[in-house]
């Protein structure tokens, strides 16, 4: 996989699909393309923020551990971006993430994500235009519950 | 210091300025003597006046009465005399050039010595400022006014009091001899020399005004470009290069316009000079001619006349050089004086006694701190720290916390209010007396050039060697000691040991090391300083065991790495295989250079070596791959602004060559394509290629058709350069130590993986294993302490700069450790480790520590809690 082919995944992540591909190029070449062994943990719960990952190729599940054990929240698959709420607000990992099949990452580190991130308006307000749909979400499920 | 330059002069070397007066009084009946030769000579030898009366011969007595008799009675004929008489002549010459030789040098010696002492006092001057006024001044304007601006100080001062006397002495003498062949002439040449000294001086009045508006305009101009320098990165940041520029092209207007205000004054006043002096040859040759020619004046007097005159203008106009310079000089090293002025000292009283600075509690007396603009900063605060204790200071940003933190460390020393540690004042606690006693670390660490190590020690530096310059072992060292002495500097050695080991808890240079690791680890930098110490390589006096033991443990390294299931990790070096890891101009030499890394530009623009790659058919690829690789990073990086740091990190190319890159590009012709390019765009092309990694670029660039080419391209370049260049490449071998290559690269024999998760967080404990358990830990430590942390320390980051600082602090055990700030720079989890590693070294002795929010004051002593410039709580 070249770093064309990372750029054509990150194309179809929502919140990529507006930038300009010499940015977006940027951001693949920033990054670094990591391979996984099925079941290697790609981060842990409680660990410090420090990258955002996107999935190549493969899947990985988003594991939560609690009182009650281990709990699979999702399992992820191709394009699916992760770990940026915690890069964004700077808050550690909450839940684990672990290759489920041999994977494929891109990781791009806290700095570089957040310099681009400054650098790009475009990106910057599609990560405004996801928070808030998810926030909107929350809300309408909260409502939901309250019915 | 004194405050006239004749004072400061008169003070330190009124013995030398004597010493060579004297010598200056010795030398003027030579010189008269070498005046009245030459009248001799015409008069006597070639007039014929001492054979008057038809003799042939006289006895030698007739050339000076003072002969002994044996030689007295020597019968000279008249080419006989006028051969001894130009030979005394010759030998007078000599000996005055010989007096002017010694003068000139024993004068410059003194000048430099005073020098040295000027610039040395200056410094020491700059380090009495109070804290406020060091923050006030320019480095730059200081630098540029210690070492420009007393340059030509020290060069009037070898002259201040000799060359009056010197030029005065000699222009009398001159103007005496004139007067005593003939007082009309004598007055002629006397009313010349007033008319210079009166007129020249007044004329040059404007030109020592626009002298020192140029001196102020120049340092200035300095400071202006010493910010500019430091400045940099927010200048390209921010686009601002035209309007940096244009404010510099101001001020060299102002500049120029002074300089050249100067220059027409100068030549002016030269013009003047000149004249004079060559008028008055024609007033002799007229004058004195008529005299002769009527019989007053004989020839060889006139002769005499015009050869002590050619003496009387340089020393004259020297003279009135000497006055200018006086009076430029004396104004410059007014100046000077007044920006290290004692005003801006700190003032000093008593340092306090032992027993009070060990255990005295700290008396805070209504301290009010204000800034410059008179806002309050912290309001009337009195407290009492009992000693020992630990003392946190909380509040937001901003708050008084920092102030009262930094009024604590000295860093402040201007408030309202007093600060006392037994009957002492804090702030006028003697320097050393102070750093003996309390350490502070800030937010914004200063380091200087030099390794961790030194950097770290550096506050242990404070045990003054003393030095007999009789006792030297060498006759160098004991001029270095003497000079030192001679000018008021102290007297020791460059290599002297400045170390307070007993301060640092050590009893000799051998237990440093541990020491400082020791407090490295407290400052959490353990890790940064053994990867450091892993890039490095052993040095060239390393044993030939410890080399040994590095294969070794290489082979060890190899071992665990399978063991652990880790090898794929690291994809060894292997004399037939392609190292996807490495970079293309690694596999292609295959080895480590013996003169260090010369980096990729430098071998591509090395024409043997393109060479090499054009006989293995590898330029058409290597160029290709440049050219994708330029391509590619001008789109990248495009809109991307100058000094952006992902130009640091991730560009192949500098912002600042962007645009050769670009005109690289657009100058490849069309079908041809790059081969036609000239050598330095080739060039610049394979330096990308060379540097380029399959794995981490991912331009998909290197097939397996140029891996093989690229690894069959190896003997040739072993042929070439390990051939004509006499071994300039050490190949890789996994039996033999490679000195050219890093700890990390003989241990490994390898490159770790770029594409598997934490690669390099996995194999580094285990290198870390089988380093320590060769033995070879504290020679790696030992390598990265003598890391150079580059200028101002830019070669770390931030986190490290400050954990230097902290390490600095704590290894001379002081009473007192004053933090503010300095926590910021580590991320949360690791600054409460690293507080709480500091509480327990400084268990027994007092920390005041400024904490950013959401640390823990559990377990503190005391605990102050700033709003605004007020302490709000106190528990």
């Amino acid at each position: 996989m070249s770093i064309e082919d990372e750029i054509r995944t990150l194309r179809q992540i929502p919140m990529f699909r507006d930038m300009e591909v010499s940015k977006l190029k940027l951001m693949a070449f920033a990054g670094q393309r990591i391979t996984y062994r099925k079941d290697e943990v790609l981060f842990d719960q409680g660990a410090a923020s420090d990258a955002v990952y996107i999935v190549l190729e493969g899947e990985v599940d988003v594991v939560r551990s609690g009182g009650a054990g281990d709990v699979l929240l999702a399992r992820l698959g191709e394009t699916e971006l992760i770990g940026e709420m915690g890069v964004l607000c700077d808050k550690p990992r909450t839940a684990r993430i672990v290759a489920h099949t041999d994977v494929q990452a891109l990781r791009i580190d806290k700095m570089t994500f957040n310099h681009i991130v400054q650098q790009v308006p475009q990106l910057a307000m599609a990560i405004i235009r996801e928070l808030s749909e998810r926030l909107e979400n929350v809300n309408e499920r909260l409502a939901a519950r309250g019915k | 210091m004194e405050q006239s330059v004749f004072r400061f002069v008169w003070k330190h070397s009124r013995r030398e300025q004597i010493a060579i007066l004297l010598l200056i009084l010795l030398s003027l009946p030579f010189y008269w003597a070498s005046l009245e030769i030459p009248k001799r000579i015409v008069n006597e030898a070639l007039q014929g006046h001492a054979f008057q009366g038809g003799q042939e011969t006289v006895p030698a007595s007739a050339i000076s009465r003072w002969l002994p008799d044996a030689a007295a009675g020597i019968r000279l004929d008249q080419l006989q005399f006028l051969f001894v008489l130009s030979g005394i002549y010759l030998f007078l010459v000599l000996v005055n050039g010989a007096f002017k030789y010694a003068i000139n040098v024993k004068k410059g010696i003194l000048g430099e010595r005073m020098l040295r002492r000027l610039r040395y006092e200056l410094v020491g001057q700059f380090l009495r400022f109070r804290p406020e006024e060091v923050r006030s001044v320019k480095p730059a304007e200081v630098a540029s006014m210690v070492k420009d601006e007393v340059e030509p100080i020290g060069g009037f001062i070898g002259d201040a009091f000799i060359q009056p006397a010197f030029l005065g002495t000699q222009a009398l003498t001159a103007l005496i001899f004139i007067v005593y062949q003939n007082v009309w002439l004598g007055l002629l040449a006397l009313l010349i020399v007033l008319v210079q000294s009166i007129v020249i001086p007044i004329l040059r009045r404007e030109q020592v005004r626009l002298g020192r508006e140029r001196q102020i305009a120049s340092r200035k101009f300095a400071g202006r470009i010493g910010e500019i320098v430091e400045g940099a990165p927010a200048i390209l940041t921010h686009g601002t290069v035209p309007y940096s520029q244009a404010e510099v092209g101001n001020r060299l207007s102002r500049l120029f316009t002074i300089r050249a205000d100067l220059f027409r004054r100068k030549f002016a006043v030269k013009f003047l000079s000149n004249l004079l002096s060559q008028i008055t040859p024609f007033l002799f040759f007229s004058v004195g001619g008529y005299f002769a020619l009527t019989g007053r004046l004989d020839l060889g007097q006139l002769v005499a006349v015009i050869a002590a005159y050619r003496d009387l203008p340089p020393p004259i106009k020297e003279l009135i050089d000497w006055d200018q310079q006086k009076a430029d000089v004396t104004v410059k090293y007014q100046q000077i004086m007044a920006q290290f002025g004692e005003e801006r000292f700190a003032r000093e009283g008593q340092p306090p006694d032992q027993a009070a600075a060990i255990a005295a509690p700290i008396r805070i007396e209504g301290l009010q701190v204000s800034d410059r603009l008179g806002t309050t900063l912290l309001e009337a605060v009195t407290t009492l720290i009992q000693r020992p204790s630990h003392i946190a200071l909380v509040g937001p940003p901003g708050s008084g916390r920092s102030a009262f933190a930094r009024a604590l460390g000295r860093q402040i020393t201007g408030y309202k209010g007093v600060i006392r540690i037994g009957d002492s004042k804090l702030a006028e606690m003697p320097g050393v007396a102070a750093g003996r006693l309390l350490a502070f670390t800030g937010a914004d660490p200063c380091l200087f050039q030099g390794s961790i190590r030194d950097n770290i020690v550096f506050s242990l530096h404070r045990c003054v060697p003393s030095r007999d310059p009789a006792a030297a072992d060498s006759k160098e060292e004991r001029t270095f000691l003497e000079e030192a002495a001679l000018s008021g500097n102290l007297v020791i050695a460059p290599g002297d040991d400045w170390i307070d080991y007993a301060a640092a808890g050590v009893s000799g240079p051998d237990e440093l090391d541990l020491r400082i690791i020791s407090v490295v680890e407290t400052v959490r930098l353990q890790d940064d300083v053994y990867r450091l110490g892993l890039l490095g390589r052993l040095d060239d006096g390393a044993s030939e065991a410890m080399r040994q033991s590095l294969v070794a443990a290489r082979r060890s390294m190899a071992e665990r790495l399978r063991s652990g299931d880790l090898e794929r990790y690291v994809e060894p070096f292997h004399p037939a295989h392609y190292n996807a890891n490495a970079t293309i101009g690694e596999n292609l030499v295959f080895g480590a250079l013996l003169n260090g890394d010369p980096g990729e530009a430098s071998l591509a623009a090395d024409a043997q070596y393109r060479a090499v790659l054009a006989d293995a058919g590898l330029l058409e690829p290597l160029l290709g791959i440049g050219r994708k690789i330029a391509e590619t990073t001008i789109e990248m990086f495009d809109g991307v602004p100058a000094g952006d740091p992902l130009f640091e990190r991730y560009s192949f190319i500098g912002s600042e060559a962007m645009d050769t890159y670009k005109r690289t590009l657009a100058s490849i012709p069309g079908a041809a394509g790059v081969q036609e390019l000239d050598a330095d765009d080739q060039a610049r092309l394979i330096g990308l290629a060379l540097g380029y990694i399959e794995p981490r670029h991912r331009f998909r660039l290197v097939d397996d058709p140029l891996r093989l080419r690229i690894v069959a391209a190896r003997s040739r370049i072993r042929d070439s350069f390990g051939g004509a260049r006499d071994g300039a490449i050490e190949f890789y071998d996994p039996d033999r130590y490679m000195p050219s290559a890093s700890i990390r690269d003989n241990l490994l024999f390898g490159r770790l993986a770029f594409d598997l998760p934490d690669a390099e967080g996995k194999v580094w404990q285990l290198m870390r294993e089988v380093l320590d358990a060769s033995g070879l830990e504290q020679a790696v430590h030992a390598i990265g302490l003598g890391y150079d942390v580059g200028p101002a320390g830019k070669q770390l980051d931030q986190r490290q700069r400050s954990a230097i600082d902290l390490a600095r602090c704590l290894i001379k055990c002081p009473d007192v450790l004053v933090m503010d700030g300095l926590l910021s720079a580590y991320d949360p989890a690791e600054g409460r480790e690293v507080l709480a590693a500091v509480r327990c070294a400084m268990h027994g002795r007092t920390l005041v520590a400024s904490l950013p929010d959401g640390f823990e004051t559990t377990g503190f002593d005391q605990v102050l809690t700033f709003q605004g410039p007020r302490v709000k709580v106190e528990r």
